[in-house]
């Protein structure tokens, strides 16, 4: 401590302050925290809900080095020689007018509209200014696909990875992608910073993320929230006019969003349970394994993985495929053959919704109408079909018991969608 | 309420037997998903308390006390040290959530009326680690179950445990002495309590140094895994 003292621009700030007798709130990740439950056996106070970056108590102290923006001056940033679409060009402008503003700004962009390359433009104006960007993701496996296309990209920026899985030391680089809960290792760094679909667990219902986006952008930087599926609050906040909005209809191939078909099937659960599969996910996975139709299986429950996965052994001997869920540890290898089509189905449960791209796919949901699947996330997987020019179009079914909100919402929201893209 | 281990919210079913007896209830903090992934030991070895399918010596405890044969112990652990519980010690220990104390509450509770003792003695930590966690995590762990009596110290140590040999933990010199009052112990049963069994040797020593102290003792252990 005594040594940094003597640092230029540093920043020190008590890691928890008392907001009343019984309460405190954690500066680190803005948590609140009932005293009584977060006490040591030595009296002292610490905050648990952002633990995995290393414990802090109360009597520590954060310290902060404020940005230098200390990066060498590009001429030319942007290496991609890729061309953007006249709609995705009218997107990309907006984005660089509000970064140039400093502005925070909402894209709402359906899923395959091919988002990232529209970010390229106003990153690389970022860059050119000497500007500090960050972009971060909620999933692991989405920043792992991203890196590689921006290095392409950016070929001549170093830049930083950072999520909880990865061991290399940090570097202070002028670009950085990161999942989002590494942002809290970030105060008033960033001028840009892009927060990808914002929508999606864990940000969704998550103050922490939201107070973690908050504190890792400059106080006159800009935010970009990139949605597919915008959040009752998010819209709001644009009613409010907090928010700048830019709308993107249509997918970058110029193909609409594939309606999903609603199949009830009432007692899909208890036929599971006896072991067999339900004639109408019998004759949809028939159907699709004799014509070659790689798919994703989701299901809303990990339970029901390893019940699922014998039967299908039994019923589709041939079937390759794998079970993967969020705390599986070896998803990010079971995704990856499922990309290199080493496997022709996923059965999986809500977690990879978002980010994940397989080239023509279909889309099955096992049980649509279960209280985990919002309507934000069944848009997100019925996304999943048809992203690549190659195979634009593709199938996907709900499979329910009853009509939840869930499923009549995200019909609605994809029907109008597609009505707003000009398809009727 | 939340589930200590996977934080997902989880109400406690009652058995039957709860509504039935008169008795205070044990809090589940653990859901009935996690739960499921515990392995609690049944039959064990009599020795060092290891899951086995027959109830004798393993081949380790076999070696051990062809060579000491005056050194037995009578350990007893609640459950195999599987994923599910290296990542609660990695949580609870190395990152030092200390909410996770309550986590097997009534898991312990229910063994130890069970199988009461006169006293429960906890093994302690080092000032380094106490100063660093906060927290003893075996006094976190056992402390809202029985009344500990805390009258074992650890000495300085200068290597931590974790980095040596199996080999060399066990030849280490006496790792602890006795502060309490031998006198109140004497002809009691006595319960040695710490967190993990490895390789027996905390709790060898704290053994042999409870006994060096109190000389007609009867001593047994438990540990939460092994
Ligand atoms: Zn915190
Ligand atoms: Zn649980
Ligand atoms: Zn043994």
């Amino acid at each position: 401590m005594a040594t940094m003292n003597n640092i230029p621009h540093l920043q020190r700030r008590s890691a928890m302050t008392e907001i009343s007798t019984n309460w405190l709130r954690c500066t680190r990740c803005g948590s609140r925290q009932l005293k009584q439950q977060v006490q040591l056996a030595d009296g002292r106070y610490y905050c648990p809900d952002c633990l995995l970056l290393g414990r802090i108590c109360a009597d520590d102290y954060l310290v902060d080095l404020a940005e230098p923006n200390d990066f060498p001056r590009k001429v030319q940033p942007l290496t991609w020689t890729g061309k953007l679409t006249e709609a995705q060009k009218t997107a990309a402008t907006m984005i660089q007018q509000h970064f140039i503003q400093r502005q925070d700004h909402l894209l709402w962009a359906v899923t395959g509209a091919g988002k990232t390359e529209m970010l390229f433009p106003g990153i690389a104006w970022a860059l050119k200014q000497g500007l500090r960007v960050g972009i971060a993701s909620p999933r692991v496996d989405v920043c792992l696909e991203l890196m590689p296309r921006l290095q392409v990209a950016f070929a001549d920026t170093p830049i930083m990875l950072l999520h909880g899985r990865q061991n290399e030391p940090y570097q202070y680089t002028q670009l950085v992608l990161c999942t989002t809960h590494q942002l809290l290792r970030f105060y008033h760094a960033f001028d840009v910073l892009i927060i990808d679909e914002v929508d999606a667990f864990p940000y969704a219902q998550n103050p922490q993320l939201a107070f973690a986006t908050q504190q890792a952008v400059k106080i006159d930087g800009a935010r970009l929230f990139l949605t597919a599926t915008p959040s009752r609050l998010l819209l709001q906040q644009v009613r409010q006019g907090n928010l700048a909005l830019s709308y993107l209809p249509r997918r970058y191939h110029g193909y609409p969003l594939p309606q999903p078909k609603v199949r009830l099937c009432f007692k899909w659960q208890q036929q599971l349970r006896q072991r067999r599969l339900p004639n109408l996910l019998q004759h949809l996975l028939t159907t699709k394994i004799s014509q070659q139709q790689r798919f994703l299986l989701f299901v809303p429950r990990i339970e029901l993985l390893s019940v699922i996965a014998p039967i299908l052994w039994e019923q589709f001997p041939d079937l390759k495929f794998a079970v993967v869920h969020a705390a599986d540890s070896q998803r990010l290898v079971k995704v990856q053959q499922m990309r290199q089509k080493y496997l022709d189905c996923l059965v999986t449960t809500t977690i990879l919704e978002r980010g994940v791209t397989f080239p023509g796919i279909d889309v099955i949901v096992l049980g649509a109408d279960d209280a985990v699947f919002s309507a934000a996330a069944l848009v997100q997987m019925a996304g999943r079909v048809g992203r690549s020019a190659a195979q634009p179009t593709g199938a996907v079914d709900f499979i329910c018991a009853g009509l939840s909100r869930g499923v009549k919402c995200a019909c609605q929201q994809i029907k109008q969608v597609n009505r707003k893209a000009g398809f009727k | 309420m939340n589930c200590l281990l996977c934080q997902q919210s989880f109400s406690q079913a009652l058995t039957l037997a709860d509504l039935l007896y008169w008795r205070p209830l044990l809090t589940e903090r653990i859901c009935s998903h996690c739960q499921r992934k515990l392995q609690p030991i049944t039959i064990a070895c009599p020795e060092c308390g290891r899951a086995q399918n027959k109830c004798e010596y393993c081949r380790d405890c076999q070696r051990w006390l062809r060579t000491q044969p005056d050194q037995e112990l009578h350990n007893h652990a609640l459950f195999v040290y599987n994923a599910v519980l290296q990542d609660f010690f990695k949580r609870y220990k190395s990152l030092g959530d200390y909410r996770l104390r309550q986590a097997f509450n009534a898991d312990c509770q229910r063994w130890f009326r069970q199988h009461p003792a006169d006293v429960y003695i906890p093994i302690p930590t080092d000032t380094d680690s106490y100063t660093r966690r906060g927290f003893n995590p075996v006094v976190g762990l056992y402390a809202p179950c029985v009344p500990l009596t805390n009258c074992l110290k650890k000495r300085p140590q200068p290597i931590k445990q974790a980095h040596k040999k199996r080999q060399a933990r066990l030849r280490t010199p006496q790792l602890f002495y006795f502060t309490g009052d031998a006198a109140q112990l004497s002809g009691k049963r006595i319960l040695l309590l710490d967190d993990i069994y490895t390789t027996g040797r905390t709790m060898r020593h704290a053994q042999a140094c409870l006994k060096m102290a109190v000389p007609n003792c009867q001593v047994n252990t438990f540990t939460l895994a092994r």
